[in-house]
């Protein structure tokens, strides 16, 4: 049921005749979402309460996540204290809801500072050619080559673990990522008849890029986007987890999961309570993007 | 092939030059230096500055720079600032601990990721493969340090395995022991990023005229498998190899923590923390030839395995 629709998107990117052509061959149509698939709703319902979570922790515990209690550390779980206490008397379930806060903002915010950055440096590489893209993908190889935990480590132990600079130190591993996947396609998109008619046009650069090429990129780029962050979830955490997160007292899951390696034999809540937060992140925002991919591309939705 | 080493050993030099450089000043424009992370925040300036003077970091910067290429032109990466040790020789004693640990999760996550790639691909949608996407999907979320966290709960302390350090080479059985945990917790990981890779892969080989070819024309199944589907389909696996490599040692780092075990990254973290300057770039230059090296090592594999590409 999906065979011609290789042909369906070539008739799709053919330049527009003038207003008012008929529905399939004006601009490069916008993809809709074709079916809800059951990842997209489970990995959309776990970011939006994740998300809701973290604008509004107060809503869900009523206790000071800083709050130590030196008479209570490592306090079984109890009805005041739902998932015990830590080395330090803290609630554990408190700090795990206020650590919301660090993933999701460093994590989210370093995936869209990344593509909004990498996107426009890949598609001008693959554009302009020539020398600008030799030195651009000189650099991006450069990056790539390095783990982006060993960039951030750096970084974060160079300038500091303030949010901006953890969110920063994650950035620099990601623009590279999808500066190269932008600029494959844009290769491509260039010698199309679509951009050269709208070069002929007198179209400038920007133009075209962000009207003829992004649009084609964009579904990409946001499956692409939503499987990063799960990446930088996860490396937000590592860089916590060697204590190089956000510095206490600020919760973090990373932090916490640390801290409770220490009593694993004793306490093993401790640690994994907050371990299963950072994976539960992670995989909503693969579910996510996994979903988002079969929705956007009914091609590889019956692989 | 002369040149192809001389080209190889051109761009080792460049990389190695860039990132050695940007690390040398880069370091030194952070706040803080090793005197201060010595000696604690409070310690008098006077002592700072005698520190400073005494491992040299009152020089002028491009005296120090000279001094640091001079030396690693002749392969010596200088002494580590807090304990005066040759940095070459504190980082070739924990490196081989890093690499093993490395290549034995590649292998983990090679064997099984190219095995279930495989599977999902041959059944695609029946029930292994939506079992096996489902299962990478949550491999994939994982960090692998918690999962190394898991098998140390659920699997060291009941079987009462060791849980920190290493061995040596020598006794081969502690050392086995030793690394299996750390190695099957990044080994995971990379199992499932590698099936998802395996499976696109053979799904579109497999949906190739060439396949419809073999089979129309009564080549049986195992042998277009093996002949039609995995040799054209396993040649990208070559590149993902290093790409995975690469993303394993980054990962080490946070599994020596987990395990206790030295290695390179443990090293590097606590350099960076005490400001060792000379401990953390020999540190990096030695991980960036590691990668180049590795790199060019896939590069030349696929030559071989792909003559297509020998002009490029």
């Amino acid at each position: 049921m999906t065979t011609n629709d290789s042909g369906a998107v070539v008739t799709a990117d053919v330049p527009p005749p003038g207003k008012g052509g008929s529905r399939d061959a004006s601009k490069p149509r916008r993809r809709r979402l074709r079916r809800l698939n059951p990842l997209l709703v489970i990995g959309g319902l776990i970011i939006a309460f994740l998300v809701f979570v973290a604008l509004f922790p107060t809503l869900f515990t009523s206790q000071d996540p800083a709050h130590q209690d030196l008479t209570a550390q490592l306090e079984p779980p109890s009805a005041e204290h739902w998932l015990g206490r830590d080395q330090f008397g803290r609630d554990i379930y408190t700090r795990l809801i206020h650590g919301t806060q660090a993933s999701m903002i460093i994590g989210v915010s370093s995936v869209l500072l990344g593509m909004a950055v990498g996107v426009p440096v890949g598609m001008i590489a693959g554009y302009f050619r020539g020398k600008t893209e030799r030195v651009i993908m000189w650099i991006v190889d450069v990056l790539m080559a390095f783990p982006g935990l060993i960039l951030a480590l750096l970084f974060v132990a160079l300038f500091g673990q303030g949010t901006w600079n953890i969110t920063l130190a994650i950035v620099i591993g990601i623009v590279p990522v999808f500066a190269r996947l932008a600029h494959g396609p844009t290769l491509a998109f260039r010698e199309r008849e679509f951009v050269k008619s709208s070069i002929v046009f007198g179209a400038r650069a920007p133009w075209i890029l962000y009207k003829h090429i992004w649009p084609n990129l964009r579904g990409e780029m946001v499956v692409i986007a939503s499987m990063t962050a799960a990446v930088t979830i996860r490396i937000e955490a590592g860089l916590s987890f060697l204590g190089l997160g956000l510095p206490p007292p600020t919760a973090t899951w990373g932090g916490m999961l640390r801290d409770g390696t220490t009593y694993l034999q004793t306490d093993p809540l401790f640690s994994l309570v907050p371990g299963l937060a950072i994976f539960i992140a992670a995989l909503g925002f693969n579910l996510l993007g996994d979903g988002l991919r079969d929705a956007l591309d009914p091609r590889t939705a019956n692989n | 092939m002369a040149r192809y080493f001389l080209k190889l050993f051109g761009r080792l030099l460049l990389t190695l030059a860039v990132v050695s450089t940007a690390v040398f000043f880069l370091i030194r424009l952070t706040p803080g230096g090793p005197a201060v992370a010595m000696l604690g925040q409070d310690a008098s300036p006077d002592a700072v500055a005698r520190l400073n003077e005494k491992l040299g970091l009152t020089d002028p910067v491009f005296l120090q720079y000279w001094k640091f290429l001079t030396q690693l032109a002749q392969g010596n990466l200088g002494e580590s600032l807090t304990n005066g040790l040759p940095v070459s020789e504190t980082i070739l004693s924990v490196l081989p601990h890093t690499l093993e640990l490395a290549v034995a999760a590649l292998i983990i996550g090679n064997l099984g990721g190219i095995t279930l790639g495989i599977v999902e691909a041959v059944w695609k949608d029946r029930s292994p493969d939506v079992v096996g996407r489902v299962l990478s999907l949550i491999g994939l979320s994982f960090p692998s340090f918690f999962v190394a966290v898991l098998l140390v709960l659920f699997i060291a302390l009941p079987l009462g395995l060791p849980t920190n350090g290493v061995a040596p080479f020598t006794e081969l059985g502690s050392n086995l022991q030793r690394i299996l945990l750390p190695a099957l917790a990044m080994g995971i990981v990379s199992t499932a990023f590698l099936s998802r890779v395996t499976r696109s892969l053979m799904v579109e080989v497999i949906g190739e005229n060439h396949v419809r070819t073999a089979r129309a024309k009564g080549v049986r199944e195992g042998r277009v498998l093996v002949r039609h589907v995995l040799q054209p389909g396993s040649l990208p696996l070559v590149p993902i190899t290093g790409i995975s490599f690469i993303t394993l040692v980054g990962d080490a780092v946070l599994i020596e923590t987990v395990f206790a075990r030295p290695g390179l990254g443990s090293l590097m973290v606590n350099a960076m923390q005490a400001r060792d300057y000379t401990t953390v770039q020999g540190c990096i230059i030695v991980v960036t030839t590691v990668i180049v090296l590795v790199n060019a090592a896939v590069d030349a594999f696929y030559h071989v395995l792909d003559p297509r590409t020998k002009t490029a």
